[in-house]
């Protein structure tokens, strides 16, 4: 029998009656949806745009940091973030926690990432439902979960963990997966609201890596989008994406296209977001041309009423 | 299957093209190396067995390989540019057999672990001096940044005061091996910047 939401919101109940370093009080990293503040649309930081973005920052509401680039970081790393600090409100997004990983986090990652957490006060940081490292081997990217239960009571334990440190409220992402795992026990969007319920965690709802996944393994983004619970949908990640071959390829190189926009659009009118980023690694344009894409973006995020 | 040998064994597999390759064409050794009960044999058959299972695989195991190695080519782009064709074929044959590292500057060691590889080349010994140097001194440069050291010196017979105005005006950059260079790069403490400063030499 499939286990209902309060089963497995149960199960990592009894997890979270581990101590807390909080003195035991309710951990700030649930703060309801709700309540976290609006921020709009802005971009994931790298360097390469460091210049220009200083001169345009008009045009941009926040900025996603990536918080391995922070972490253990030399002198001129700290002062970059100094600056940024000064200039825009920052989300960390960490990238190598391994939250589905049997291993659990690393505690000297987590304990970095705590450090930097505290120190940029965000009002929310991401992480990915993925693993990264097992057995000794770091893998050096997101690996897909299966979707099983086995996996949804590690991600939870894992999160209990890094709850009891960092008492920021945590959103999810969901990431692109090439390989189907055989051992399948529910389909995706299944497995990712049954993951925010039972984890009391927001949805970073990466629109684009959705749109690759259906087209790559033959679902309906739109049946994706009703399985999940509204509320719980904070954060929004957009770029193109490139097909090769018979793949589609999150290369985070390309300007949006239009099918992704659609996508974007219809998210932003089902879901309460706070804000969207967009996350462009390679390739840059001249940052005038970004801009015009937040700027659309914003304007999705407008006609649907997520800000004025 | 167990989540964590099944996770043990994809890390092994998705990092490690001698592996991936026993799985695809070589199945019962793939078993045997990871002592697979019949449980997990019947979990992992179809990634060997399914068409699109083995597709995806080699897919996933040549992305890993290209995200890779877009990072280092980001972190070396004088020597990827220099290299051309020999630094991505060199990349590709080095990250089939070497995992990616673990931590946080990950990238930035591979590119290291990549250049000393690349620099073991023979065919990248042939390169004139002053490409070797220069790339020798991005490799440098990337070490000083990410491997705290409070000094680091190292001495050229390229000039790298005059390499920009020669290489900008299109004359043989062999030319300005005439005048030497040495380099240092201080950091004085981990907190303090870090202070990179050419000397010509005459
Ligand atoms: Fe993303």
């Amino acid at each position: 029998m499939r286990p209902s939401a309060r089963d497995d919101r149960a199960r990592c109940a009894a997890l979270d009656r581990e101590p807390t370093t909080n003195g035991g009080r309710r951990p700030d990293s649930r703060v309801a949806q709700a309540e976290l503040p609006t921020l709009g649309v802005g971009i994931g930081y790298r360097s390469a745009f460091a210049g220009e973005l200083l001169l345009q920052q008009k045009r941009v509401d926040f900025l996603e940091i990536v918080a391995d680039h922070y972490l253990d970081a030399n002198a001129e790393r700290r002062a970059e973030l100094a600056r940024l600090r000064g200039l825009f409100t920052l989300v960390p997004h960490a990238l190598d926690l391994s939250l589905g990983g049997v291993e659990g986090p690393d505690p000297r990652y987590l304990e970095q990432l705590a450090a930097l957490i505290e120190l940029v006060e965000p009002p929310w940081w991401s992480e990915h439902i993925a693993f990264t490292r097992a057995g000794g081997v770091s893998i050096g990217h997101l690996a897909p979960l299966p979707c099983t239960n086995a996996a949804l009571d590690q991600l939870c334990a894992n999160i209990e963990r890094v709850r009891a440190v960092i008492h920021r409220p945590l959103v999810l992402e969901n990431v692109t997966y090439v390989i189907d795992l055989p051992s399948r026990e529910m389909d995706d969007a299944t497995f990712i609201a049954r993951l925010l319920e039972a984890s009391d965690c927001g949805l970073l709802l990466d629109v684009t890596n959705l749109f690759i996944n259906a087209r790559n393994h033959g679902f309906d983004a739109t049946d994706f989008l009703d399985a999940l619970p509204p509320e719980r949908v904070v954060q929004l990640h957009f770029v193109g994406a490139k097909r090769r071959g018979s793949q589609w390829v999150d290369s985070h190189a390309d300007p949006v296209n239009e099918e992704i926009w659609q996508l974007l659009g219809e998210v932003m009118r089902r879901f309460p977001v706070k804000g969207a980023i967009l996350e462009r690694d390679a390739n840059w344009p001249r940052f005038a041309e970004l801009a015009g894409e937040l700027e659309r973006a914003r304007a999705l995020g407008r006609e649907a009423g997520r800000w004025s | 299957m167990e989540l964590n040998r099944l996770q043990q064994i994809l890390a092994r597999v998705y990092t490690d093209a001698a592996i991936r390759r026993l799985l695809l064409d070589d199945w019962p050794r793939f078993a045997e190396l990871f002592d697979l009960s019949a449980v997990e044999a019947d979990a992992l058959r179809p990634l060997s067995i399914s068409p699109r299972c083995r597709s995806q695989l080699i897919d996933f195991g040549d992305a890993l390989i290209s995200k890779r190695w877009h990072a280092v080519r980001a972190l070396l782009p004088k020597s990827a540019t220099i290299g051309g064709a020999l630094f991505d074929e060199s990349f590709r044959q080095y990250a089939s057999s070497a995992p990616p590292f673990p931590g946080v500057h990950k990238h930035q060691h591979d590119a290291l672990a990549f250049f000393a590889h690349l620099a073991a080349d023979d065919r990248w010994r042939s390169l004139p001096r002053w490409q070797r140097e220069l790339l020798d001194f991005e490799a440098a440069d990337l070490h000083a940044r990410v491997v705290p050291r409070r000094l680091r010196i190292r001495l050229y017979l390229t000039s790298f005061v005059e390499l920009p105005a020669f290489l900008r005006s299109g004359r043989a950059p062999e030319n300005v091996r005439e005048k030497r260079s040495l380099v240092t790069w201080i950091r004085l403490a981990p907190s303090r910047p870090l202070k990179r400063r050419i000397w010509p030499l005459g």
